[in-house]
């Protein structure tokens, strides 16, 4: 069984993809032999009411999947936009974009947005960077540094916040966090570095623990096949196979 | 089939370990050179020596599957002489520009001609960037420069120019001009842009292996909406007419 906790919906605005309709997300999904996926509306991250791009995702999300809502918590109705988001959706996580959005992470939207969080009991996923810095669009954009997400991390409520397209690099700014705290977690669709055995090394070399390991694709900006083939091409462990394609993805989104 | 146009071997990796994935990934030649182990980007005579002497190492250890391709620094008086050894005494397939220069600098002319001279393509490292681009990195542009200029000269520019999106249109119109899709990035679309962009006869493949990993660079090019027959030419075919080596 596979769950890709890291898809895109909608229009990107800064290059044109080969696929951003739900039947061609779809159609990746079972040539891959994906069996669910947590969905984030690209549409909402530039739409001023991010509601609308999350509106259009729940009416074409596959029934086998589910959504991540993007907040912008900076705006004065992100709590009722999310109450409303758990009331209609099915909902298993919120996702925010602080690199398109006028706030930083240290403001204190930020840790009201963690306690309620906390009170509903949702994941929060956290977007490294949706390109690579060096071949962003000439428009320029915000990046995040390691440093800020740990900081936000460490001085907010304790829920589950899974990074992702983070590089393996950066996870040496967070292992401290999670040997302190276990709720950080990585996807995979930032693991670029290795010659072979990829997965494995990224647990004993990097240290990412098998736990906190999910699978991500960060489709359609980036391609399944790249990192699946960390899993078909080398002998991965059928436990780490388990918890990183589908396990620790159920426990941490309660599918 | 696959055919590898883009690598680097090191003197501190496991080499055995590295015959090993070439083998279980299903590489069938590497063209390999080493660019940066000792010199940063400006490195020496005796530097270069150095590091290509660790590639013909391997290539020696290795003979079915690896193949040298000799890196120089333009702006060395040492640049031509590297080269005739390269070619008389360790059999280089090609050359290897990396960031000492760009490549549409003046002082790359003797490295072309030399190139046109023995038929070997010049694999040029380019990267644009908005952000931290080196001060001699070449982008698409350089490239576009150099083979306008040399129009005989056989150029592959790395990376798809680092951001396709602007490395490609450069080349376009340049025919002597290929491209190679190695690199960290395996972004959804992009080997298709480059299909439409420059034509499935002028992509080659390639992954800057050792350090970046062979799985996601197979995976854009075994992913992307092409046409079966162009994922063939990627893996292997354009390669194959470029070096003009037989396999086996």
């Amino acid at each position: 069984m596979i769950i890709d906790i890291n898809t895109f919906y909608g229009h990107w605005p800064f290059r044109k993809l080969p696929c951003e309709s739900m039947e061609e997300i779809s159609a990746s999904a079972a040539k891959n032999r994906i069996d669910a996926m947590i969905i984030s509306s690209t549409n909402a991250i530039f739409y001023q009411d991010h509601f609308d791009g999350d509106e259009e995702l729940a009416g074409a999300l596959p029934p086998n999947s589910y959504q991540a809502l993007t907040i912008d918590p900076s705006q004065p109705y992100f709590e009722d936009d999310l109450r409303l988001g758990v009331e209609r959706f099915r909902l298993r996580a919120v996702r925010i974009h602080p690199e398109y959005h006028n706030y930083s992470l240290s403001d204190p939207c930020v840790t009201r947005l963690f306690d309620v969080l906390h009170e509903y009991g949702l994941p929060l996923l956290l977007t490294n960077t949706m390109e690579d810095p060096r071949a962003l669009h000439s428009l320029p954009q915000k990046t995040l540094r390691a440093d800020e997400i740990a900081s936000m991390i460490l001085h907010n409520k304790k829920i589950p916040v899974v990074i992702t397209n983070a590089s393996l690099g950066d996870w040496q700014t967070y292992k401290g966090l999670l040997e302190e705290y276990g709720n950080i977690y990585y996807d995979t669709s930032g693991l670029k570095f290795g010659l072979s055995d990829i997965i494995e090394t990224v647990i004993s070399e990097f240290g990412i623990p098998a736990t906190h390991l999910l699978y991500g694709s960060h489709f359609p900006l980036y391609c399944r096949e790249s990192i699946l083939n960390y899993f078909s091409m080398d002998p991965v462990p059928e436990k780490i196979k388990e918890l990183v394609l589908h396990g620790n993805a159920q426990r941490v989104f309660k599918i | 089939m696959i055919i590898d146009t883009h690598a680097h071997v090191y003197a501190y990796q496991d080499w055995g370990r590295l015959a090993e994935a070439l083998d279980r990934y299903g590489i069938d030649r590497i063209y390999l050179s080493n660019p940066d182990e000792l010199g940063g980007f400006y490195p020496s005579t005796d530097q270069i020596d150095r590091q290509n002497r660790v590639v013909c190492d391997f290539v020696r250890q290795n003979p079915k599957k690896a193949r040298y391709m000799c890196y120089v620094n333009p702006a060395l008086d040492s640049t031509i002489d590297t080269l005739k050894k390269a070619v008389e005494e360790d059999d280089a397939k090609g050359i290897k520009l990396w960031v000492a220069t760009t490549c549409n600098s003046p002082q790359v002319n003797k490295v072309a001609e030399f190139a046109i001279d023995h038929d070997l393509p010049i694999l040029i490292h380019t990267f644009h960037k908005y952000h931290l681009q080196l001060a001699d990195e070449s982008t698409g542009e350089h490239v576009a420069a150099l083979a306008g200029r040399y129009p005989e000269a056989k150029l592959i520019m790395a990376h798809l120019g680092g951001d396709a999106y602007h490395g490609l249109k450069c080349i376009r119109n340049h025919k002597n001009v290929w491209t190679d899709v190695s690199g960290s990035n395996f972004r959804n679309g992009d080997v298709e842009y480059a299909v439409k962009i420059v034509g499935e006869d002028r992509i080659l493949f390639g992954t800057d292996a050792f350090s970046m990993p062979f799985h996601t660079n197979i995976g854009k090019v075994d992913g992307a909406a092409i046409s079966e027959q162009a994922k063939e030419k990627i893996f292997w075919k354009n390669a194959f007419r470029l070096f003009g080596e037989e396999l086996g």
